[in-house]
Order: C-alpha cells, then structure tokens, then sequence
C-alpha cells in the first residue's frame, strides 16, 4: 500500500544514473559529459566529505578540500587508469583528498591549521551556540578523543571507516607495508576505545 | 604457512581476518589456530570490541552533525566542471592556433617582403648605365632634376659614378654655356638633363680637350 503511495505521488526516480559504475561514468565524463561528473561527486559527497570534516576539523575547510579534491580529479582524470590502480576510482579519489588535507597540514602548519580549525568550527557554529549547549556530552567526548589519536592512526582509522577500502589498498594509498597500516589500526582502535573510557 | 601468517603479527593477521581480506588457504589456517587457540580467541574477541566501539562514536558523531547541504558545494563543483570541459575543448583549439603563424606575422611579414622587392627594384635602377656615366647625369630613362640629389645618395654636391665613388660637379665651359642648352651652364639650377644632351655634351668636351692638348704640343 505504502509502496504503490510512494510510487504514484514520487517520480520514479533515474535508476539508470545510479547503476552506472563508476568507470562508466568517468568514461562519459572524459567525452565531454559533465552530467556524469556530477553524478560521481554526488556519489562520493557524503562518505568522502565526512572524511574530510574528521580530517580537517572543520566543515569549512572540509568544504574547500572537497572542491580542491575535485578540480584535481578533473586535472588529472585522462591519466587515471582504473585497471592499474588498486580500489578502482573511489580509492584514487580517497587518495586526492588525503594528499589534498596533507598539503593543508604541511602548507600551513600543524599548529596553525589546528586554530584556524578551531576558529571556523567556532564561527560555523556560533548561530547555533545554543544547540551546542545541547549538544551531549558523549559526543564532545568522542569528538576530542578522535582529535586526540596521533596523525598516521587515525588517517588509517578515517579512511577504514569512510572509505571502507581494503586494508592493502590503504596501505598503498599511505605508502606503508601492509603491516604498518594494519598496526596503526589496531593502536588507533585501543588508544580510541582508551580515550572514550577516560573522559 | 604462507607469507602472510609468517609476515604478520597476530594483531593485523586478527584484522585482515575481521574484515574478510585473507586469502581463503590463510583464512582457513587463522580458523584452525583459533579454534586451538584460547589467547587468540579473547584477542580477536578484543579486536571486535575496540571496532565495534570505534566505528559507533563515528557513527554517532555523524548523526549527530549532519553534513553540510550538498546543493551549494554541487552548484560550485557542477560550474568548476563546466569551465574545465569549456577549457578543455579550448585546448586544442589553442595548440593549433599557436602552432599556425599568428595574423601579424603574416601581414607584417608581407609589408617586409613588399619592402625588399622595393629596395632590389629601386637598387637595379638606380645604377648608372655602365662607364659612360658621368657627372651630372642618369640612365637613359631616368630623369633627374639636376644639382640634387636622390634620398639615398650623399650630398656630396657631385655626383656618383658606377663604383659609387663621387666625384666633383663638372663646372660649366664656355662652350656649354654658350650652347642652346642655357640651363645647363648653371649645375645648381633646376633642369632635366637627358642622356641625349649629356652625350652631345661629352663629345663638345672631348673635342676641347684635344684642342687644349694639341695647342700644348705646338706650344711645346
């Protein structure tokens, strides 16, 4: 009954966007159609900007990481070969935004970075002071505890998490032994789980 | 055992196991060790947990902080992608136009080659008519104000003679200057000297110069 509502008041919506792979759509994208471009970043906009906001502090830079991510993904998009790269377009797309958030880190400086994050969370949320006010405690807990994993533990926990790539591919994306990655998971994992009892 | 289990400590071997990325002869002796292995069991046991519970502050933190609408980062992203296919198709158009040579090139290129035909057509004719060229006079066909001087030859106040040495202007005799041709006893007055005049000229100086010679030998 709910069904037959939905479908009679709801256009059908295009199932044939959503089932077209990814190098289908990439393929599109480099003959000239941008419509398919933007079906991928529309794709990837939830997983890959919640990446970016845990990795950058803050939706603001998220936002800019986002679109820098985007405009190297269209530079660079007639050299990417999905065979030879491993985890396909999603993993090269990952990458970017990794490398994009690591120059930010770099370019402007760890410290610096940290406050300008600060600030602009502050600023984003200062109209809705109030719902921070309500904000419960558990979430600030888990939000700092996640702040406080070393750098390398939680990029590999972030990128578990959001990408959901395989444990090699993040390796390969990291430029670690598999080893590596899969020990700075496991500390990430513990040290979290630590920190959430603690506070 | 395979690399893998050789390679790996027990911890990241734990891991690959959770996650279903061990191969399936790795998968199956990971199984073997920890149906025989207590300390194993609790350690993959632990592993669960600390995932679990890692994975639900995410998920918490996400529920908890929606994201920011899409439609604006889509708007700018859709109007970043139009000017990259914009560009792009440019690009092309852009090599081609900068390997062809630009439109200046070829009309000032023109305007050069128009000059020197010029120069070669102006320098063939302004040469004198071989060595019957004298002071004060120009080829056959090329009229010449008298007692000046083209642009491109130097005010000696003579004239150039094939080599292109000048020499001085030839002062008028009294016999050229009782001749018809009044105009001629003056060189700076404005006159058209024609190779016709310059030759009957000519012949009236050589007939007073061998006079000349000759009253000197029967002076002598």
């Amino acid at each position: 009954m709910s069904v037959s509502l939905r479908a009679s008041t709801f256009p059908a919506p295009a199932p044939v966007i959503e089932a077209i792979s990814d190098e289908e759509l990439l393929r599109r994208l480099r003959g000239g159609e941008t419509s398919a471009g933007e079906t991928l970043a529309k794709r990837y906009y939830p997983s890959l900007m919640r990446y970016l906001v845990r990795v950058a502090g803050s939706n603001h830079l998220a936002e800019e990481l986002h679109q820098q991510t985007w405009l190297s993904v269209l530079e660079h998009i007639d050299k990417f070969d999905a065979t030879s790269s491993s985890g396909g377009f999603k993993a090269w797309v990952f990458r970017i935004a990794t490398n994009k958030a690591n120059d930010t880190w770099r370019s402007r400086g760890r410290e610096k970075a940290a406050k300008a994050g600060l600030k602009l969370v502050t600023e984003d949320e200062a109209p809705n002071a109030s719902d921070r006010l309500h904000r419960s405690q558990q979430e600030e807990r888990l939000k700092r505890a996640i702040e406080q994993l070393p750098e390398n533990q939680r990029q590999v926990l972030l990128l578990r998490y959001y990408s959901e790539m395989k444990f090699v591919e993040i390796a390969e994306m990291l430029g670690c032994p598999l080893n590596t990655a899969l020990g700075r998971m496991h500390k990430a994992m513990l040290k979290l789980k630590e920190l959430m009892g603690e506070t | 055992m395979k690399p893998l289990l050789q390679h790996l400590e027990n911890e990241s071997l734990l891991l690959l196991y959770m996650a279903g990325e061990l191969p399936p002869a790795d998968r199956a002796e990971v199984e073997s060790l920890l149906v025989r292995d207590g300390g194993l069991r609790a350690q993959l046991q632990a592993l669960r947990a600390a995932e679990s519970s890692s994975f639900a502050a995410f998920a918490q933190l996400d529920a908890a902080e929606p994201l920011q609408a899409a439609e604006p980062a889509m708007r700018r992203l859709s109007r970043s992608m139009q000017q990259w296919q914009i560009d792009r198709l440019a690009r092309p158009a852009k090599k081609a136009a900068s390997r062809s040579m630009p439109v200046w090139a070829w009309s000032s290129g023109s305007a050069v080659a128009a000059l020197l035909v010029f120069c070669i057509w102006w320098g063939f004719h302004s040469q004198p008519i071989g060595k019957e060229q004298v002071a004060g006079t120009r080829p056959a066909g090329n009229q010449q104000l008298a007692g000046t001087q083209p642009n491109n030859e130097p005010a000696t106040g003579g004239d150039v003679i094939a080599d292109g040495s000048p020499v001085a202007p030839v002062s008028p005799t009294p016999a050229a200057s009782d001749s018809s041709d009044s105009a001629s006893s003056n060189p700076n007055s404005m006159q058209i000297v024609t190779v016709d005049s310059t030759t009957q000229r000519l012949g009236e100086l050589e007939s007073m110069v061998s006079e000349d010679l000759s009253t000197v030998n029967v002076g002598d």
